[in-house]
């Protein structure tokens, strides 16, 4: 009895263990200091800089002022990382040692790092069959973005760096759609910033592993991701015991490093949700990761973030840090309906900014060396695309991040319709190389008034051809936010959705999508 | 038979729906991240004010004094055209003023100035809606419902004047009324307003105990709005 009581009593002390984490900005950085760019990136970096135009260093890369870190390290309990790029140190500590650091003369602000919900799971299920015949099914989930037209043109990425921020990496060193990384050494680096030691592919959880399969995983003559020749960073930003806290803080080091090591894309499938973050920070300049997006794409690299599986749950909307304006955030959309599943996250951000920005397969297939698993989740829509980003880029290297963000927006199957469920829609090969047949010559969907002499007016839409295809439509109020949106498809020419004036109001418009005709219409 | 036939080839037409919404969503910015953003505009909210009255010509209830108050929850099933099924549920103040001619249904056959009896009821309701349009913000309506309420709180309150004071008594938990009462309500609106009526089925007294019995009739008006958007 005494021993199970012990044992109680030291399960308490551990989880009692550690004080309050908080986040703590310095008034200024040591400008006088010489910093030397060519000794802080990797030379890829330099090179990048140089290919976008940009110059090869700012202020944000600049070192944390070490006398700084030494008085706040001689006070807190203990202190995490320092961020170049928000001058500050993560700290834990007491509340007498956070007043004395408040004190201290050059602290700018402490703000407490809060906690969240992590979102990072995929739910998998067992499906195995005759091996070679199961693979066919790569090509085909590839072949939702068009991706044989990058393979036709021999792109997949190559000289391009793209890394992954993820909870684990567990058996990616074993995973044949991974083998070729480390075999042709084109895995750069690997780092476990919560544990802040080189990358364990024995640690779990096997989310990274998965996810880097749908940007760099191959089997055979098979592609799994559209990537398969770009180098590789992997992140890994969670540890066993180790709080959503310092996960944060994790992701914002890993995306520090990813950026001194050359990556021109990062793909994150991981958010946060619940707790101390709240819907109405959603504002992409709020949360701590959603700015270090933001400044990654000022500084030459696309943060690719998936937009969450919340879409049946309380909470709803897209996870932190989608909301950044200048990071690509990817929904989902089944592989049926072709529309969003019930577990993406809608848009748009708080203040109404588009959210997400494109979609993509979140139901795919996953090789796990015995066989193949069918995995649900935005997780899964994101590396595709970032895949993709890869390829437009060994396309044309000099894009700029939110000059790739915009073509792979107009590479979108909607564009230049978007909605909070689809964003843009699906990127696409071959509206990329403009080879798209889809689009006819003439418009394959209209828009019509009632006729004057009915009192209860209405717009209806006619199919022109392609009866039975899906019609995207769409109600935008006088503030220009989407006030509702549908997806409908009709089996007969003469059905139609009537949209009736009375919901109308003056400035109102409606948008309409079929098949590359798009219509939008201001009711007067 | 040929009547037969067109009337299901009717309710084919009125059922059958060629337009087929794969992607339904509204959005407003006020319901940013509301639980309740789920929900839809079937979801109603009620509050009542009305006043009974005797619909026998004994008038044992004085109308003044005898109101009625309630607070209830309902949602729209949308079953085809404009007709929707309707259930929900709620919470109701009953208050009646008893006329001095109304001795004999009490237990105390005093004269009293002024008496009164209150009641605190759950209330729960099932019926149809009719609505010429498809939103139930808009247009008229008519609903007809069946509704059921569960007593929690009964009293008895008299007044009377002791030479200059006024006497105030109050009997709880009355064991001479019914725990249970059903009846219909009819509702007629436009937009968030409406007017409604109750017909109580069943008496407020016991039967056993020998009361005379209270047609009553309650009359009054209605604000009906979304409960969430």
């Amino acid at each position: 009895m005494n021993k199970v009581l012990i044992f109680i009593i030291i399960l308490f002390s551990f989880s009692s263990w550690g004080n309050e984490g908080y986040f703590v900005t310095f008034e200024t950085k040591n400008t006088q200091q010489v910093f030397n760019p060519y000794s802080y990136f990797d030379e890829v970096a330099i090179e990048n800089k140089k290919l976008m135009g940009l110059p090869l260093y700012d202020w944000y890369d600049l070192p944390v002022n070490e006398d700084y870190l030494k008085a706040v390290k001689s006070i807190a309990d203990s202190v995490g990382f320092d961020l170049r790029w928000f001058n500050g140190v993560t700290v834990y500590c007491d509340n007498i040692q956070l007043s004395k650091i408040k004190s201290l003369p050059f602290v700018k602000q402490v703000v407490n790092l809060g906690g969240a919900e992590i979102i990072a799971s995929g739910s998998e299920s067992e499906f195995s069959k005759d091996l070679i015949e199961d693979f066919q099914v790569f090509d085909w989930q590839l072949s939702t973005m068009g991706g044989q037209h990058f393979q036709n043109r021999n792109l997949s990425g190559k000289g391009i760096r793209v890394g992954v921020v993820d909870v684990g990496f567990e058996g990616a060193n074993e995973n044949v759609q991974l083998n070729h990384l480390f075999e042709n050494d084109l895995l750069k680096d690997a780092w476990d910033f919560a544990l802040n030691k080189p990358l364990d592919y024995e640690d779990g959880p096997n989310h990274g592993t998965v996810v880097s399969s749908f940007v760099f995983g191959k089997i055979d003559t098979f592609q799994v991701g559209h990537a398969v020749n770009s180098e590789a960073l992997l992140a890994k930003i969670k540890a066993p015991f180790k709080s959503n806290n310092s996960i944060e803080e994790a992701w914002l080091k890993a995306i520090e490093w990813m950026h001194q090591k050359g990556a021109r894309i990062v793909n994150s499938s991981v958010g946060y949700t619940g707790d101390t973050h709240t819907h109405d920070m959603l504002t992409g300049d709020t949360c701590k990761m959603s700015l270090a997006a933001n400044l990654a794409a000022r500084k030459g690299m696309l943060i690719v973030n998936s937009a969450g599986n919340d879409g049946l749950d309380v909470w709803k909307r897209i996870a932190f840090p989608s909301d950044a304006d200048s990071l690509l955030t990817v929904g989902a959309i089944d592989t049926e309906e072709g529309v969003r599943t019930g577990y993406s996250s809608y848009g748009p951000s708080k203040d109404l900014r588009l959210k997400p920005n494109v979609t993509a397969i979140g139901d795919v297939y996953w090789f796990n060396n015995e066989g193949l698993r069918a995995m649900e989740g935005t997780s899964f829509s994101s590396p595709l695309v970032a895949g993709f980003g890869a390829c437009v880029l060994q396309n044309t290297p000099n894009l700029k991040p939110m000059d790739l963000m915009d073509t792979i927006q107009k590479s979108s199957t909607l564009y230049p319709y978007f909605d909070y469920s689809h964003g843009y829609g699906v990127p696409q090969a071959s509206l990329y190389f403009k080879e798209d047949t889809i689009k006819g010559d003439s418009a394959s969907v209209i828009l019509k008034k009632s006729p004057s002499y009915l009192v209860d007016g209405y717009y209806y839409l006619k199919y022109r051809s392609h009866i039975g295809s899906q019609i995207f439509y769409q109600i935008v109020s006088e503030e220009d936010y989407i006030k509702e949106y549908y997806v409908v498809r009709f089996e007969d020419e003469d059905d139609s959705p009537k949209i009736y004036f009375k919901d109308l109001r003056k400035g109102q418009k409606i948008r309409v999508f079929h098949r590359g005709t798009f219509i939008e219409e201001e009711f007067k | 038979m040929k009547r037969t036939t067109l009337i299901i080839a009717l309710l084919i037409t009125f059922f059958s729906n060629a337009q087929d919404y794969v992607v339904e969503e509204k959005f407003t910015p006020k319901t940013y991240g509301n639980l309740f953003a789920e929900f839809n505009p079937n979801n109603r909210s009620i509050v009542s004010w009305g006043r009974s009255y005797d619909s026998s010509s004994d008038e044992f209830l004085i109308p003044k004094g005898s109101n009625y108050f309630d607070a209830r929850y309902q949602y729209n099933q949308k079953l085809f055209l404009g007709c929707s099924f309707v259930s929900g549920f709620g919470y109701n103040w009953d208050a009646i003023r008893l006329n001095n001619d109304s001795a004999t249904l009490y237990n105390d056959s005093v004269f009293h100035d002024k008496r009164k009896l209150r009641f605190q009821n759950i209330t729960t309701n099932l019926g149809l809606r009719f609505q010429t349009s498809s939103h139930p913000d808009e247009g008229f309506f008519f609903q007809a419902t069946m509704y059921n309420d569960f007593l929690v709180h009964s009293a008895s309150v008299t007044w009377d004047e002791v030479g200059d004071s006024e006497l105030k008594t109050r009997l709880k938990g009355l064991d001479y009324v019914n725990k249970h009462s059903m009846g219909v309500e009819l509702r007629f609106g436009y937009m968030a307003f409406a007017m409604f009526s109750r017909y109580s089925l069943k008496d407020i007294f016991k039967n056993s105990d020998g009361y005379q019995g209270i047609p009553r009739l309650t009359f009054g008006v209605q604000i009906e709005m979304a409960a969430s958007e």
